[in-house]
């Protein structure tokens, strides 16, 4: 148990994570950021909806994506298509996708994120955006 | 049904959420010595009513909108029930809630804790404006003492400075930190 000298080490990944993301102005403009939000309700957890969100992050880290933020919401009403996810791409409408696993986290940020190409999942087109 | 008992701390954690906290606990008690397992989660929410409360194990009470059934207290009552515990709730109206699961720690039907780290990150990145403190004690069969980790979202934030868990470096790296610390618990501090 050595907490206190590795939560200082928070310190130098926090300083790294300015650098490499100086350009991005955060918080006041969320409109500009790549929203995705995974849906954690009990249907969700079940189904897996806390790995797919690690896996996003993870893998939004690996292609140094800079200007999307992972989180959460709650039920959306597909209980049956668990683990959902909402994706807002800057000045669009959300997109849900269905049935999303570590493989199609790929496939959404290979190709609907980087190249605006839906993919298949979709789950309603006239989906507005809870709360 | 969930894996993990992390995945129960999770969506327990959700109700307080949404229940509008400001202040969220969650304390995990692993006792060897006297086999328990204990994971509470205090909450300074608005409090369910004493009506709901009574019928809070039934899947049929809900406060869902988008479909009349709510699995995740009724799951978590089974879980303790079938481990030999039982599940405890106190609540007051305006003043919060406090869930108390109780199972015994070496029984073949108890679900291993499971990723708590992942559980824990998902909730401090989602909701900034929650302040969360886990707090999580370890002790072995033949340990005098328990050995604890505790970490609060106000610790982090006091280092991070503005910048929001989200970012994934922060986010992946505050995940590990909790993860190691939690191995860490189970060996014996060297003199």
């Amino acid at each position: 148990m050595v907490k206190i000298k590795s939560l200082a080490e928070l310190k130098k990944i926090k300083e790294q994570a300015q650098n490499s993301v100086s350009l991005r102005v955060k918080g006041d403009n969320i409109e500009n950021m790549i929203q995705i939000r995974v849906a954690m309700a009990t249907c969700g957890i079940a189904a897996g909806a806390r790995e797919v969100m690690n896996e996003f992050v993870e893998a939004l880290n690996e292609e140094h994506i800079d200007n999307a933020v992972v989180t959460q919401t709650g039920c959306m009403g597909y209980c049956y298509a668990e683990p959902t996810i909402e994706l807002t791409m800057p000045g669009k409408d959300p997109i849900i996708y269905g049935y999303v696993d570590k493989q199609k986290v790929h496939d959404i940020i290979n190709k609907t994120i980087k190249h605006g190409e839906l993919i298949d999942g979709i789950i309603n087109s006239q989906h507005k955006t809870i709360e | 049904m969930m894996k993990e008992l992390a995945l129960h701390v999770l969506d327990i954690a959700e109700n307080s959420v949404r229940g509008e906290a400001k202040h969220i606990e969650i304390v995990i008690g692993e006792d060897l010595k006297t086999n328990r397992f204990t994971m509470d989660i205090n909450d300074d929410g608005k409090g369910i009513p004493e009506e709901m409360l009574k019928t809070i194990r039934n899947p049929f009470t809900t406060t869902r909108t988008h479909r009349k059934v709510g699995m995740g207290i009724p799951f978590l009552n089974d879980t303790c029930l079938m481990c030999g515990g039982r599940l405890d709730i106190e609540s007051e109206v305006g003043v919060g809630t406090r869930v108390h699961a109780d199972m015994e720690h070496e029984n073949i039907d108890r679900p291993p804790l499971g990723d708590i780290a992942s559980t824990l990150i998902n909730l401090f990145s989602s909701y900034p404006d929650i302040s969360f403190a886990y707090r999580h004690t370890y002790r072995a069969r033949d340990w005098e003492e328990a050995q604890e980790f505790s970490l609060t979202t106000e610790e982090l934030n006091e280092i991070l400075e503005g910048m929001p868990l989200t970012t994934p470096s922060v986010f992946i790296w505050v995940r590990d930190f909790i993860r190691d610390s939690i191995s860490g618990l189970k060996e014996l501090e060297e003199e």
